[in-house]
């Protein structure tokens, strides 16, 4: 009776310990975090996002495991004058030009990583007039770096589910370097 | 004599027979796959992947009803085992693995030994000491529980169990399945995790019929956890072309092979372990 009870006592205090050993493994992977350093922007990414880093304006892409197909994409645009505003506006004159449903929802100042930043809130249409559902929401936060240059963030989701991916931008954060 | 020094080969016959037929099964969907043209629909392609899904239950308890002749175990029993396997998958091990884990957004992408050890530590414990606690909770004390296969027999139940509420979820959350990728997968998972939980059911069968030491049954379920874990890394090496092209049926060779090493190895040590019995019990007789 006794080699009975030692031996279930046993069952339990070895699956507790490695539970916990596992726990401990998790919070560390889901608490380490990728740095990306390029031309004066330091973006900090968690480690568990699959992380492009890519030649040209795109500084980072970057996937949220849980999220697949919901891409959010650090760009670094040269200013050709004005404010972070303009680049943003002529970059969204240029996507309603090219596709009609396109849409700009909303637009702002707001912080972003610390850091002020001009916030537009865009969707695609199911149709070029408007009348059927969003299909595609994005949100875009464009950040002045210097005189000529601007770094905009921007994160799109199907419809329905941006609320989440937009709950994750505080674990993204970009922030210039001098 | 007492059926606690049977072998009871048609237990692995009902296992070999019942994969070989999942195996069919599978070249039978992937035909069915190329034959249909059409789109069946998001409803008929959920039904058909639920049926899919509860296929290899079915067929696994109607092998090893064929085939246990010697002296064949309560039917409920064997049913209720299986409800508790995958009741305990659905009500606690799935929600502490993906929700207090958090799996999905760590493991697959950490480096190999991040998986390995993470699918040990987290998802393989978890899994096989709930298939454990299947058994121990519901037959291991009762009188039905009386020889050394028994252990095998019932966690494998609890394994299919717990298997079964994994590829439901797989469906429903795909809406549905491909006919022929989809069985693979389903398939695959129904036997390796019969196969890790004969390696528990081995250990417990032991257990209850010999005198064990205090680390017996927990070497058991880290036995079976590490086995899990394995399987599925590899699985997931193997299933990935050198281009990222999809060769799930490599990942179905491979639990296959762990089956049959697993089969193989198990009815051996049991052989050895009914042959040891007979002797200790011969000689107790003898001295008495």
């Amino acid at each position: 009776m006794r080699r009975k009870v030692g031996s279930e006592i046993a069952v339990v205090a070895a699956v507790i310990t490695l539970l916990a050993a596992g726990a401990l493994l998790a919070s560390s992977a889901l608490g380490a975090t990728h740095m990306i350093s390029r031309r004066g922007v330091v973006i900090t990414v968690p480690e568990r996002w699959i992380v492009g880093e890519e030649a040209g304006e795109i500084i980072a892409q970057a996937w949220h495991p849980s999220l697949p197909n919901r891409t959010i994409i650090v760009r670094d645009h040269f200013m050709l004058g004005g404010e972070p505003t303009t680049v943003v506006q002529s970059s969204h004159a240029e996507r309603a030009r090219r596709d009609a449903s396109f849409r700009v929802l909303a637009d702002g100042d707001e912080q972003f990583a610390g850091t002020d930043a001009y916030r537009v809130d865009y969707a695609y249409l199911d149709d070029e007039d408007g009348r059927l559902p969003v299909v595609v929401v994005g949100r875009v936060f464009a950040l002045g770096l210097d005189e000529r240059r601007v770094v905009t963030v921007a994160y799109e989701a199907p419809a329905g589910e941006t609320d989440e991916l937009f709950g994750r931008i505080p674990e993204l954060s970009v922030r210039r370097v001098e | 004599m007492s059926s606690t020094r049977h072998n009871r080969p048609g237990i692995w016959i009902a296992d070999i027979g019942s994969a070989a037929v999942l195996l069919a099964f599978v070249g039978v969907l992937f035909a069915a796959d190329a034959l249909v043209t059409f789109d069946p629909g998001a409803i008929a392609t959920l039904v058909v992947g639920l049926a899919i899904a509860l296929v290899p239950a079915v067929v696994w308890l109607w092998f090893f009803y064929r085939r246990d002749h010697e002296e064949p175990e309560p039917k409920s029993l064997v049913v209720r085992v299986f409800l508790l396997g995958a009741l305990l998958a659905a009500a606690v091990g799935e929600p502490l693995i993906h929700s207090l884990f958090r799996v999905r957004e760590w493991l697959p992408h950490g480096s190999v030994a991040v998986q390995l050890l993470g699918g040990f530590l987290v998802v393989g414990v978890t899994q096989e000491a709930l298939k454990y606690a299947a058994v121990r909770a519901s037959v291991y004390d009762s009188a039905e529980f009386d020889g050394l296969t028994d252990g095998i027999i019932y966690a494998t139940a609890a394994g299919i169990g717990y298997a079964t509420v994994l590829n439901v979820r797989f469906v429903v959350a795909s809406g549905g399945v491909d006919l022929g990728p989809g069985s693979i997968r389903i398939v695959l998972g129904v036997i390796a995790h019969a196969a890790f939980a004969g390696v528990t059911g081995y250990f417990l069968g032991r257990r209850r019929f010999d005198r064990m030491p205090v680390w017996w049954m927990p070497s058991g379920i880290v036995a079976a956890a590490a086995l899990n874990s394995l399987f599925f890394v590899s699985r997931t090496a193997l299933a990935t072309g050198p281009l990222g092209t999809p060769r799930a049926w490599l990942g179905l060779v491979l639990a296959v092979a762990v089956a049959a090493a697993v089969t193989f190895g198990l009815s051996r040590a049991i052989r050895r372990d009914v042959v040891r019995l007979g002797r200790e019990s011969a000689s107790a007789e003898v001295d008495g």
